[in-house]
């Protein structure tokens, strides 16, 4: 066991007699992370000076103990213990606790004589309470102190340590094992009395695969071609076309966009800007997934590619930048994907750097969930209650981030973007613009010579028609100056002035209308004005992510709140992670172009022994496979998540991902190839084996079978489009706007872009797709680290009545109309369900189609008594139709076994 | 199915006149529904907890909305909310302060000027403030009709919140916090008690049809409590929700042959996969759409009122029938037992930087009217006594003049009103300076406003939690919240 591992290194400490103290958890039957931050309280490597800190090593203590009546709900004897500020105090007898004096405080006298915990509950060990007086002895310090600089937080919990390669169990039924994954499942499956299921259906797998790598359907001849291969790796085959397939990408860069918190828009505000660029990057995930980018540089260019590929280097130095560097500046909108709407004239409102703040907190958070697994966000105002993590590590994270975003000197987000494009490029193209712009503004004063002269002459042409004898009165008239003119001038003025002198809005048209000459000058001049504008040199946007100048300096905020503004701290990383490098990173030089601090994250994170790197990747693979992780909480692997459920298995895993040079698809062949992904998901009610492991694990934790999953929103709409033959699989590009139709609804647009696959929608968080979001596509406020599942009757709303829900029924239906020796009905079910209908099913189904294609023929036959044969025919599109709609409504169709 | 369309009365509890057949009876008559479906879809359908044994206990809330145990025994079973987009004049409407008026166009003293100077002189309110009631309740001329309602009502002035921009205050007043993404107030009450009415939506909310209020669906969002919880808007016109019927509406033999299609295929797949609860939530949501297109329907035709009524809500003239309309279409939700029904205008209308004398006084005739009328008519039905009905907006506005006659967003003292549910009427809480700057008497953060909502409901604002992440969410969440004992004693 790992957590043995973890001990018995302690043990190495001379503490491993303690071990015997440890209570243990019924479920896992793992020893108490109360024991192990005890222990960590005392063999604080290399730190035995450091007194105990409340966050890491007391509050645990107090949380196993003592909180259940002494904390939120209950407080008994008026005393809450939950923080130092409480514990200070006290209840109704006084202050829990004299700061400095263990002797003499309250807790120490109740929790040394065994009088608390009272009756029956576990007392404390003799270390919790030395640990108890060492914090006391030391001040009995709290959440506003956060420790020297440097010191290590020592902790045993197990995610904080590097996962080692635990020994491949021996097993019993060894025909079963077909790779290690098998052989860690199956050992504690043995050790219950249980194994695996069967191996599901040929159909069966080939829908779970398609589903899990394409999020599509099979197509008719996929399934042919698969279900007449009699070869034995055929299901290894299969594997490796789907994954070689760029449908692959579409569906695994999806998962990833969501842990990334990926939108079209801004956010925060009610007008939800939307974002330019960010499409990009939507791309470059796309495309990373397809081409397999080892999972550490794909981490390295999204957190700090600018800095991977010395982008101000390549800027300064290089002709063009190329595709390696366009691509790594993409990549940092990984970074860009919180909700930031500040804008230019944010500089001017009291609560703007709350804005600013917000969306760099945001990306520590998508950073700290999608990538790590931890809570940190929880350490903003104080240190962490449950993990080791500091208030003052946040900061240090945080000031990582400050390299870029810095409330102190924001960069509204339409202003901050790269263009695709060098120094060198930049400059000759603003050279070249500079010399069409002299030429535009020469053309556009020879246009307002030409107008000037055409207006002199109208205004002598009309004049002309004016009877002679006022004609010089009325032109003496309009050249007086104001205020000197007669009465008669004044008359004259205005009466005709505006017929000699036409307004200025007016006066192009008419003189196009009278000089044909005008009109053939003036109309070639504008023409020459938009041929050289349009050859003006613009360069594409990236929505990147890069350092400002200067120094960027992080306060540590007190409660979180940034009018409080404490110590400044340099950028690191939590100490309590065990890594064999540490973070490491000096302050560049004052002209640096670029910090250097999000490259050495990229590095500390993506080192072979990094705690949690690989864990939290191989654990979301393995949920997207398995409808549930090793860890069930994939965003938080700290005390107050799951505990893994393959503890081993988690950590093989993370070993094998690194081994095989960090390979997403590497670790796909793996766990698909087990015979443990398989196995059938039904249960099998006639099956003693099943009775009895429903007995043993009934929620399938030690996965005797595999999940019955169902599909997610983009798959369903995906799927529906695919099997009505209307699927536009045209990759990449903006994204497709959506259309609101005024009673609520937003739909897909109705041309061929609104038929494309559903990553490549527009991701307006105001304006979601009404049937994606009824099926739980994510609110991107932050990020989505997993999935929900509802099920609510809007969802069959939307199935049984929408536009777009008859839309696709009515594809299917003409897709499977009238086409060779199948009938319509088994076609039907062949396409949306994968199978031939079943003979009772085929008979249901017919007599649906009988019956309703009647009632529709009568229907439009209105008061004739008997429909036409048009009519029936249209009749029976009709029900065919409604047919369609059915089965594309079913739960089969929704539910992948 | 066709029990299900012909015999639909009888599944719904109309409260007040409680007119659901004896259970035996329905039960027998449901029975004949239960050979094709689930047993967890019967239990739904009798409105009765499904089976403890059948449904994880972690998962049961996930499922449905069915009526929860209380804290403690509840003051309201409901809730309208009249919430007033753009942030009210607070010193216009419902916290008179002469002294605005006497020293109308001087500079503020110092302790009240703006402290983002983007107000300057002090601007007299334009109305005159007029005494209702045996209570002696002083409201705006600009709300006559609601002053009729004086001794009903109890004004808080001494409201603050935490941010003076429309989004993040919009969500301290919503979800307790001025961040993105938490669950409304609405959502926390639809999760903590489910709702009487297994046909309706716990949570529903009437948006004006000319538009979204600002911010959008984010007004009725679940957050990270499960979607069952998230409103979900009911329009005016048309079918009431949407996507509730096609565009070309079905006879009903078609209508009926196409669900039974579905539940053959569902039932025969279900037998396949014996055990796989989510297969039965699903065959019941499909079901209970079926039945929401009449329950809905049923629930919003207003044809059925009288000319009396619909007058009363000012259905009879130009100006007021748009929000009347939806007065009543609260009335009628309430009555069927929806737990909180929420009333939005478009865009925010209260907002009013520029000329605050007229517009305000234009959004005051277009609800001061219906929701007199509303609250006449849950007094004569009997519904006002568990029926809490909630006035306000996100905050108020300043004392000083914005421009020349205009007034800024206020966050530091402002009002909202409470009715029925419990409230003792006729009374003022709290109280803001004597230009209605700070509120300095019996200070109400929106969290204290929360927690004494959840309280009239039955419910403890410590112990409605949701565990996410790691930690116990609260809709206060750490704040120290406080129940406003006096509005209700």
């Amino acid at each position: 066991l790992v957590w043995r591992e973890v001990l018995e290194e302690s043990s190495t400490n001379g503490v491993q007699a303690l071990f015997s103290e440890g209570r243990f958890m019924s479920r896992h039957g793992l020893v108490s992370a109360s024991l192990s931050l005890a222990l960590a309280a005392v063999c604080a490597t290399g730190s035995q000076a450091d007194p105990p800190r409340f966050e890491t090593d007391i509050a645990p203590i107090l949380r196993d103990h003592c909180f259940k009546c002494h904390g939120a709900e209950v407080r008994n004897g008026g005393l809450d213990l939950r923080t130092v500020a409480a514990i200070l105090h006290g209840g109704d007898t006084g202050a829990a606790v004299v700061p400095g004096k263990s002797g003499e405080s309250l807790i120490v006298e109740q929790i040394s004589s065994r009088a608390m915990p009272p009756a029956k509950d576990a007392k404390l060990s003799d270390l919790e309470v030395a640990t108890v007086r060492g914090w006391i002895d030391a001040g009995a310090r709290g959440e506003s102190h956060v420790g020297p600089s440097g010191a290590r937080a020592a902790t045993t919990w197990w995610s904080f340590h590097p996962p080692r390669r635990p020994q491949i169990p021996a097993v019993r039924q060894a025909e079963q094992v077909r790779n290690p994954v098998d052989a860690f499942l199956l050992a504690r499956l043995e050790a219950k009395g249980l194994s695996f299921s069967p191996e599901a259906s040929r159909l069966t797998l080939l829908r779970r695969l398609c589903f899990d790598f394409w999020g599509l359907p099979p197509t008719p001849e996929q399934t042919d071609q698969f279900l007449t291969d009699t070869r034995p790796d055929a299901v290894e085959r299969l594997i490796n076309s789907l994954l070689a397939s760029p449908r692959y990408g579409e569906r695994w860069g999806r998962h990833w966009l969501d842990v990334a918190g990926y939108a079209d828009s801004e956010g925060i505000l009610d007008a939800d800007y939307e974002r330019a660029a960010a499409w990009r990057y939507r791309d470059y995930v796309i495309r990373s997934f397809n081409a397999d980018t080892p999972y550490d540089r794909f981490l390295q260019l999204q957190i700090a590619g600018d800095e991977v590929v010395d982008y101000p280097a390549v800027f300064r130095t290089r002709k063009t930048l190329g595709p390696e560097v366009v691509e790594a500046l993409v990549a940092t909108g990984y970074l860009r994907c919180a909700s930031d709407t500040s804008r230019p004239d944010f500089v001017n409102i009291k609560n703007a750097p709350g804005y600013y703040y917000q969306t760099l907190e945001d990306t520590m958070k998508i950073v700290a969930s999608s990538v790590m697994g931890l809570t940190l966000q929880c350490a903003k105002c104080h240190s962490h209650k449950y993990d080791p993590l500091t208030q003052e590590e946040y900061y240090r994270v945080q000031a990582i981030f400050m390299s870029g975003y810095r409330p102190a000197h924001w960069v509204p987000q339409v202003e901050r973007k790269l263009s695709e494009a060098t120094a060198c490029q930049q400059a000759e193209a603003s050279a070249y613009n500079a010399s069409i712009d002299r030429q535009v503004a020469e053309l556009n004063a020879k246009a307002q010579a030409l107008k000037t002269a055409f207006a002199t002459r109208l205004f002598d042409d009309r004049l002309a028609k004016l009877p002679e004898p006022i004609r010089e009165d009325t032109r003496l008239a309009l050249a007086a100056k104001p205020g000197q003119a007669t009465d008669v001038q004044k008359y004259l003025a205005a009466k005709f002035g505006a017929v000699l002198h036409p307004p200025e809005k007016e006066l192009n048209g008419l003189l196009e209308g009278m000089y044909p000459d005008y009109k053939a000058q003036a109309a070639g001049i504008v023409a020459t004005v938009a041929r050289l504008q349009s050859t003006k040199r613009a360069f594409p946007e990236i929505r990147a992510f890069y350092d400002l100048p200067g120094d960027a300096k992080t306060p540590i905020l007190k409660r979180g709140d940034y009018t409080q503004p404490g110590a400044l701290v340099r950028p690191g990383v939590p100490l309590a992670l065990e890594t064999a490098q540490p973070f490491s990173w000096s302050p560049p030089p004052a002209d640096a172009p670029t910090s250097g601090r999000r490259l050495a994250l990229a590095k500390w994170l993506t080192q072979r022994d990094h705690p949690l790197t690989a864990r939290v990747m191989v654990n979301r693979i393995w949920l997207l496979h398995f409808g549930e992780g090793i860890v069930s909480t994939p965003d938080n692997f700290g005390r107050t998540g799951a505990l893994p459920d393959h503890p081993e298995l988690l950590d093989w895993l993370a070993t094998e991902f690194v081994a095989r040079g960090w390979s997403v698809k590497a670790m796909h062949r793996l766990i698909l190839n087990s015979t443990a992904y398989r196995q059938v998901s039904q249960l099998d009610p006639s099956s003693p084996a099943h009775a009895k492991a429903k007995r043993a694990d009934p929620e399938d934790r030690l996965l005797w079978r595999q999940r019955m999953r169902r599909v997610e929103a983009e798959v369903l709409r995906d799927s529906m489009l695919a099997i009505s033959g209307v699927l536009n699989r045209r990759m990449f590009g903006a994204p497709v706007s959506l259309v609101n139709k005024g009673d609520g609804e937003v739909v897909a647009p109705a041309d061929a872009s609104g038929l494309r696959r559903s990553i490549y929608l527009n991701v307006r968080r105001s304006q979601p797709l009404t049937l994606l979001q009824s099926f739980d596509q994510p609110v991107m406020e932050t990020n989505c680290t997993r999935r929900d599942v509802s099920t609510v009757a809007s969802q069959a709303l939307n199935l049984l009545n929408s536009d777009t829900s008859m839309k696709y029924a009515e594809a299917l239906a003409r897709r499977v109309e009238n086409v060779g020796p199948e009938s319509a009905v088994a076609r039907a079910v062949r396409l949306a369900l994968d199978r031939p209908a079943r003979p009772a099913e085929r008979s249901a189904l017919d007599l649906f189609l009988g019956t309703q294609t009647e009632l529709y023929a009568r229907l439009l036959a209105k008061a004739k008594s008997e429909p036409t044969a048009a009519e029936r025919q249209q009749g029976r599109h009709r029900a065919l139709t409604d047919l369609c709609q059915m089965l594309l409504s079913s739960n089969e169709f929704a539910y992948v076994d | 199915l066709s029990f299900i369309f012909s015999n639909r009365v009888h599944f719904m509890a109309i409260r007040g006149h409680r007119e659901i057949l004896p259970d035996p009876t329905r039960r027998e008559a449901l029975s004949r529904l239960g050979g094709g479906f689930g047993g967890l879809v019967l239990a739904a359908l009798l409105g009765e907890s499904p089976a403890r044994s059948d449904v994880p206990a972690g998962e049961r809330g996930r499922l449905d909305q069915h009526p929860r145990p209380l804290h403690h025994p509840p003051r309201a079973k409901a809730v309208i909310q009249l919430f007033m987009h753009g942030g009210p004049s607070h010193v216009d409407l419902l916290d008179p302060k002469p002294i605005l008026t006497k020293r109308d166009g001087q500079p503020p003293p110092k302790e009240v000027a703006d402290d983002e100077k983007l107000t300057g002189n002090l601007l007299g309110s334009p109305y005159r403030f007029t005494r209702h009631g045996e209570s002696g309740l002083a409201l705006s001329e600009t709300l006559p009709f609601i002053g009729r309602h004086a001794d009903d009502l109890a004004v808080v002035r001494s409201m603050f919140t935490m941010h003076r921009n429309h989004e993040q205050a919009i969500w301290a007043m919503h979800t307790g916090m001025t961040v993105a993404g938490r669950p409304t107030l609405p959502a926390w009450v639809a999760y903590g008690l489910g709702t009487e009415n297994q046909d309706l939506p716990a949570y529903v909310v009437l948006p004006d049809l000319k538009g979204l209020p600002v911010d959008g669906i984010r007004n009725w969002s679940n957050g990270w409590l499960p979607p069952v919880y998230q409103g979900t808007p009911f329009r005016a016109e048309g079918a009431p929700v949407l996507n509730l019927k096609p565009r070309n509406p079905r006879p009903a033999d078609i209508e009926e042959g196409r669900l039974k299609l579905l539940a053959q295929l569902n039932v025969d797949h279900r037998n396949r996969h014996p055990e796989e609860l989510e297969l039965d939530a699903r065959i019941a949501s499909f079901e209970l759409a079926a039945r929401m297109q009449l329950s809905a329907t049923d629930a919003l035709d207003l044809s059925r009122e009288s000319a009396r009524t619909r007058a009363l809500y000012g259905l009879d003239q130009e100006v007021t029938r748009s929000y009347g309309i939806r007065c009543l279409m609260a009335r009628r939700l309430v009555e069927r037992g929806v737990r909180f029904v929420q009333l939005f205008m478009a865009g925010q209308p209260w907002d009013t930087h520029a000329n605050n004398a007229a517009g305000t006084r234009a959004c005051c005739e277009a609800t001061d009217l219906p929701i007199a009328g509303l609250l006449t008519d849950l007094k004569q039905r009997g519904l006002l006594e568990e029926t809490l009905v909630v006035w306000g907006g996100e905050f108020g506005r300043t004392p000083g003049a914005q421009g020349k006659d205009g007034r800024d967003h206020h966050p530091y003292g402002f009002s909202v009103w409470l009715a029925g549910g419990g409230i003792r009427g006729g009374q003022t809480y709290g109280a803001t300076d004597d230009f209605g700057y700070h509120a300095v008497a019996d200070r109400c953060h929106v969290s204290d406003l929360h927690a004494t909502i959840l309280h009239l409901l039955g419910l403890d604002f410590q112990r409605l939690k949701f565990a996410r992440e790691g930690r116990d969410e609260r809709l206060t969440d750490v704040y120290p919240a406080k129940v406003l004992k006096r509005l209700y004693s």
